[in-house]
C-alpha cells in the first residue's frame, strides 16, 4: 500500500509490487545520492526471529550492500543491551548457563526477573530444581549435596514468579546493584567468599596505580617493555609479576610502586563495597538489613548458587551494565562463575550466532553497513548526527511503539523523506509509513531459527504466502535488484542457509537439519576452542577462560576510567530516584513489565487473548490509588513532562508503594495506552566501550504521576 | 487428572490449548486460571509486602457422582465406562439445568450462534472430531476423549502444560502416574463435602511465599 494522505492519516491506497519496490529503490537511490548512503536506515528487528527474514536476517544483508546505515544485527538494542554490555566488561562477553543446570544449584536467585510469566518454558527448570527433580535428561552431574534448591526471587512487584519462590524480597527499583554490592561486603566481612577463585580466576591480586587508577605493569617498576599485571608478595614482600611461581599474591593492603600508591584490586573492591554496610543498604534498597545480610550468608554457603537475571528488570535502567557487573561481581567473589549450578544468566545461547558463518551472510563481499545504535536514530534524524538519517524501513519493527518517548519518535518519523514499513500488520509504525508492504508469517516461508538457546531449528514453509504477502528476503531481494546489487539476492533460500550453516565446526549439513528438525549443537560449534565448553549441560567459562584484556574476570575495568567506573559503583537511577528533584513532582517509578499475554507487541490483537484482558490495565499500592482519589477499575491519567497515557487501574497489594506498572507492548489501544509515552531515551555514554551494546533503552528509569481522569 | 498447584504459573496455556482443540467459540472457556489470591486475576491477599497468592486452573471435574448426569432430562449428558462425563450436541435440548446443578460453574450455554476466531467457515481450527455446536446448547470439557480414544493421547491440556503441572491417566490402574502422585503426595479434590466424588486432583501449593520481614519502608 502507499499513502495518500499526510503521514499518520491512515489514508491507504493498494499499489502493484512493482510499483512498490520500484518506489524504494528510487527514493532510496535518491537520498543516498543527495545525501549520502546511510542517510538510509534499515531499523533492526526482533519481530521475526529467525536467519534469513529476520534478527539476522536479509535486512542487514541489504543495508551492507546498499551501504546503508542499520541497527544492530542481532536487533536487541531498544532496552536489553545494559546488562550483555555490563557482561562484556567484566567477564569478555555475554553468555548463560543452560538453564537445565539450575538443576545443580542449591539456591537460584530470580533477581529482577518474573521468569513464570516472561519465559514460562524456562521456569520449568526452576520449579524441577526446586522440587528436588534430579533426572537424567540433560544433567550430567548430579546435585552435589542431593537438596532442592531454595528460591528466592527479588522483584517490586509479587508476580506468579514469587509464588512459586520460598522467599520474596521486594526492592525498591534499580537499586539492586547497592544490594549486590552490600551483600559483598558482609561475604567479605564474614570471610565467605573464594580466596583461591579470586586469587587465580579474577583481577583480585593485581596491583592498581592510585594515580592513573592503570593496572601496575611490569614496565611500570622495571626496565623493559613487559605489560605484565603486578601482585604483591606476602611470601618475599616484595612486588613481583603475577605469574611469578611460588609466590602469595596478596589481595588486601596498600604498596608503594612507581612512585604511587597501589592496591590490589580486591582491595578497592573491599574499599568500595565497605561504604554499604547492610544498615546502609536497607536506607538505599528499602530491604531490611536482616534480610540483606541473610540472603548473603546463605548465597556464599549455599554452593554452588545460581542468579537468573531479568533482561528488563536488570537492563531497562540507566545504569544496568553496572548492576550486572555488580551482580557478576558477587558471583565471582564466591567462586561462581564458569562451575555447574552457579554463574549470572540473562539468556543463553549468546554464542550460537557467532559460531554461523554470518560474515559471509551480512557482508558479502566485505561489504558492510554503518552501525548506527537504534536509540541514536532520533537524534540524527533531528540533528543529523553522526550523519543525516532521511529514509528509513522497519522490518517487522514496531518502532514507534517501543522505543522510548513515543512523542519524539513520531516527530522523527515524520520528518524524514521516505518511510517503509513491511509488517505482518498495520502497527503503530506502519502508520507512519509510505510505503507499507505486507510480510509472509513463519509459515509461509522457509527458515532457520537460531540462538536463543544451544539449537539449531528447520522452519519448513508450510503453504504458500497467502494473498500477495511476501517474505522478507524475497522483498529485499527484489528491492535489491532494482538499485542494481541483485546478484547479492539471487540465490534460493536454501544456498543461504547451507551459507550461514558452512561456519560450524562440527559441518552440520542442512539436509541433515531439515531430517532432524532441530538439532543440539555440538560443542565444537559453541565458540572458539579457547572457550569451548567441556561440560553438559552448558556452562559457560567452564575452563576458567574469559576473553577480556586480562584473560580474568574484571570487576576492575581499566576501559572505564574514563567514566569513573571501573570498579562497578552503585548509583541512583538517572530519573527514577527520590535524589531527582524532578521526584517532587513525580514521585512514582514508572515500570512497564512484560505479560504472559503478549511478547513486547506480538499477539496484543489476538481476541483470544483480549478475551482474558480486555484493556491494558496499571497496577497501582491501594496506598497511593487512596492518596489520589482512584478506585478499582477508574480511568485514569498516567504523566510527566514527557506525555500522557490513560488507562484503567488495577489496584493490587502485590506491588511495591511508590512504584506502577503499566504491562508494555499494549499497541490496540494506540497511542491512549502507549506505555512509550512516557519513558525517554536517555544514553548512558559509559556503555559506548562495548560494541554494539552501548543503545539501552532505560524503559523504567521514569517517573510519572497518576491522576483521576 | 492430576493438577499440580506447586508448579502451576497461572500462564493460561492450558486453558488456551483447549481452547483451539476442541473449537471453543469467543465467550466460552472450558478451561480457566482462578487466582487464588485478591479480587481480581494477578492480584495476590494480603497487605504489601505480607501477601499470598496461588493458581487454580478449573475445568470439568467429571465427577463420578456426577450432578450435571443426573439433572439432564434427555440423557445429552452421560458418564462414559471409563469416567469421562461428555455432553452430546445431538441430543442437548438447551434447558441448561446443567449450568444451574454443576457445583463447580463449568457447564457454559450458547445463546448465539458461536462466533469462532478465525473465522470457522474458512478455517475451522479445532480438531476434525470436534463437531460443530449449534447455537442453543451447553458445552464443556470432554476430557479430549476424541484424543484418549486414539491411544497414547494425552487431552490438549496435558500436553500443552510448560510446566509438568498436569498428569492424565487411570485411577483405577494403581501403577499409572496419577494412581502414583496421588499416593505419594497429598492432593485435594474440590468441594469432596457434596459427594460428588471428582476424578480432578489437586497437588496443593508446596508452600506458599514466605515473604520479607515486614520492610523499614
Amino acid at each position: 500500500m502507499k499513502s495518500t494522505g499526510p503521514r499518520g492519516s491512515g489514508q491507504w491506497e493498494q499499489i502493484s509490487w512493482d510499483e512498490a519496490t520500484t518506489t524504494i529503490a528510487t527514493k532510496f537511490t535518491e537520498t543516498a545520492q543527495k545525501y549520502g548512503p546511510t542517510a538510509v536506515y534499515i531499523a533492526p528487528y526482533t519481530g521475526s526471529i529467525s536467519a534469513l527474514n529476520g534478527v539476522i536476517g536479509a535486512g542487514y544483508r541489504f543495508a551492507s550492500v546498499i551501504g546503508a546505515s542499520a541497527g544492530d544485527f542481532e536487533g536487541d538494542n531498544e532496552g536489553d543491551s545494559a546488562s550483555p554490555c555490563g557482561a562484556n566488561e567484566i567477564l569478555g562477553s555475554f553468555d548463560g548457563h543452560d538453564l537445565s543446570d539450575l538443576r545443580n544449584s542449591r539456591m537460584i536467585i530470580l533477581w529482577g526477573n518474573n521468569l513464570a510469566e516472561t519465559d514460562v518454558p524456562d521456569m520449568r527448570f526452576v520449579l524441577d530444581a526446586r522440587e528436588g527433580t534430579i533426572t537424567s535428561e540433560g544433567v550430567t552431574q548430579p546435585n552435589p549435596n542431593g537438596t532442592t534448591a531454595k528460591v528466592v526471587n527479588i522483584d517490586p512487584r509479587y508476580t506468579s514468579t514469587a509464588t512459586l519462590s520460598d522467599q520474596w524480597i521486594s526492592i525498591r527499583p534499580g537499586t539492586d546493584g547497592a544490594l549486590a554490592l552490600s551483600m559483598i561486603n558482609v561475604i567479605i566481612n564474614e570471610q565467605l567468599h573464594n580466596v583461591d577463585y579470586v586469587t587465580n580466576y579474577t583481577v583480585a591480586p593485581f596491583l592498581v596505580r592510585q594515580d592513573t587508577q592503570l593496572f601496575l605493569r611490569q614496565k611500570d617498576v622495571t626496565t623493559g617493555t613487559s605489560t605484565k599485571y603486578m601482585v604483591y608478595d606476602s611470601n618475599s614482600k616484595t612486588i613481583v609479576p603475577y605469574d611469578q611461581s611460588g609466590i602469595a599474591p596478596s589481595l588486601t593492603g596498600s604498596y608503594t610502586a612507581a612512585g604511587t600508591t597501589c592496591k590490589p584490586a580486591f582491595q578497592l573492591l573491599t574499599d568500595l563495597v565497605s561504604q554499604y554496610p547492610t544498615s546502609e543498604a536497607e536506607k538505599i534498597t528499602g530491604i531490611p538489613a536482616s534480610t540483606i545480610e541473610n540472603l548473603a550468608k546463605e548465597f556464599a554457603t549455599m554452593s554452588p548458587a545460581a542468579i537468573k537475571a531479568g533482561f528488563g528488570g536488570i537492563s531497562h535502567w540507566y545504569y544496568g551494565d553496572l548492576t550486572y557487573r555488580a551482580m557478576i561481581t558477587l558471583s565471582a567473589i564466591c567462586g561462581y562463575i564458569g562451575v555447574h549450578g552457579g554463574g549470572v544468566t540473562t539468556y543463553n545461547g549468546a554464542l550460537l550466532d557467532a559460531a554461523l558463518d554470518l560474515p559471509d551472510w551480512l557482508n558479502p563481499d566485505k561489504k558492510a553497513y554503518t552501525y548506527l545504535p537504534p536509540l541514536s536514530f532520533c537524534a540524527a534524524v533531528e540533528t543529523g548526527k553522526p550523519f543525516p538519517v532521511k529514509a528509513a524501513w522497519f522490518p517487522v519493527d514496531n518502532f514507534v511503539n517501543q522505543q522510548g518517548d513515543t512523542n519524539r519518535t513520531i516527530a522523527a518519523l515524520k520528518s524524514l523523506d521516505f518511510v517503509v514499513v513491511s509488517d505482518m500488520f498495520l502497527s503503530p509504525t506502519a502508520q507512519y509509513a509510505d510505503i507499507v508492504l505486507p510480510v509472509a508469517t513463519q509459515y509461509e516461508r522457509e527458515d532457520m531459527l537460531p540462538g536463543g538457546n544451544y539449537y539449531l531449528q528447520y522452519m519448513p514453509k508450510i503453504i504458500d504466502p497467502l494473498w500477495e504477502c511476501k517474505s522478507d528476503l524475497d522483498m529485499f531481494a527484489e528491492v535489491a535488484q532494482k538499485m542494481g546489487q541483485g546478484n547479492y539476492f539471487d540465490k534460493t533460500p536454501d544456498d543461504y542457509l547451507s551459507l550461514l550453516l558452512s561456519g560450524l565446526p562440527s559441518g552440520l549439513t542442512l539436509d541433515t537439519l531439515k531430517s532432524e528438525g532441530v538439532v543440539a549443537l555440538d560443542e565444537k560449534d559453541y565458540g572458539t576452542a579457547a572457550f569451548q565448553p567441556i561440560t553438559q549441560p552448558y556452562v559457560p567459562y567452564y575452563q576458567q577462560h574469559f576473553p577480556t584484556p586480562s584473560g580474568r574476570i574484571e570487576f576492575y575495568a581499566e576501559s572505564l576510567i574514563p567514566y569513573s567506573m571501573p570498579l562497578p559503583i552503585y548509583n541512583e537511577p538517572i530519573e527514577a530516584s527520590p535524589t531527582n528533584p524532578l521526584y517532587q513532582k513525580y514521585p512514582l517509578v514508572f515500570l512497564t513489565c512484560h505479560t504472559k499475554f503478549r511478547t513486547h507487541t506480538q499477539w496484543d490483537n489476538l481476541p483470544w487473548l483480549r478475551e482474558i484482558i480486555p484493556k491494558s490495565f496499571l497496577e497501582i499500592n491501594p496506598i497511593d490509588a487512596q492518596a489520589r482519589g482512584i478506585d478499582d477499575g477508574d480511568t485514569v491519567t498516567v504523566f510527566n513532562d514527557r506525555g500522557s497515557i490513560q488507562i484503567l487501574t488495577r489496584i493490587t497489594e502485590g506491588i511495591r508503594p511508590g512504584v506502577v506498572n503499566a504491562y508494555q507492548g499494549d499497541w490496540q489501544e494506540f497511542p491512549t495506552a502507549t506505555v512509550n509515552m512516557l519513558t525517554h531515551q536517555k544514553i548512558n555514554p559509559a556503555q559506548s566501550v562495548v560494541f554494539l551494546f552501548q543503545s539501552n533503552t532505560a524503559y523504567y528509569d521514569t517517573l510519572v504521576d497518576v491522576k483521576k481522569s | 487428572m492430576v493438577i499440580d498447584l506447586s508448579r502451576c504459573l497461572g500462564c493460561w496455556t492450558c486453558a488456551l490449548g483447549c481452547k483451539a482443540e476442541n473449537d471453543e467459540p469467543i465467550g466460552i472457556w472450558w478451561n480457566r486460571i482462578l487466582t487464588t489470591g485478591g479480587k481480581e486475576m494477578d492480584t495476590p491477599s494480603g497487605t504489601y509486602p505480607d501477601v499470598r497468592m496461588t493458581y487454580m486452573p478449573i475445568n470439568c471435574q467429571h465427577c463420578d457422582n456426577a450432578p450435571c448426569v443426573k439433572v439432564c432430562p434427555v440423557g445429552a449428558l452421560r458418564k462414559r465406562d471409563d469416567g469421562i462425563v461428555f455432553l452430546d450436541w445431538d441430543r442437548c435440548i438447551g434447558c441448561r439445568y446443567c449450568l444451574v446443578a454443576c457445583p463447580y460453574g463449568i457447564p457454559a450455554f450458547n445463546w448465539a450462534p458461536p462466533v469462532q476466531v478465525p473465522d470457522n467457515s474458512q478455517f475451522k481450527l479445532g480438531a476434525p472430531a470436534v463437531p460443530v455446536r449449534p447455537v442453543g446448547v451447553a458445552e464443556k470439557c470432554t476430557f479430549c476423549f476424541h484424543r484418549v480414544d486414539v491411544g497414547n493421547l494425552t487431552p490438549a491440556c496435558i500436553e500443552v502444560c510448560p510446566a509438568g503441572a498436569r498428569f492424565f491417566g487411570d485411577l483405577d490402574d494403581p501403577n499409572s502416574q496419577v494412581s502414583q502422585i496421588i499416593q505419594t503426595k497429598p492432593t485435594m479434590r474440590l468441594r469432596e463435602e457434596l459427594g460428588t466424588e471428582p476424578s480432578v486432583y489437586y497437588v496443593p501449593p508446596r508452600n506458599p511465599t514466605r515473604p520479607q520481614e515486614v520492610s523499614a519502608t
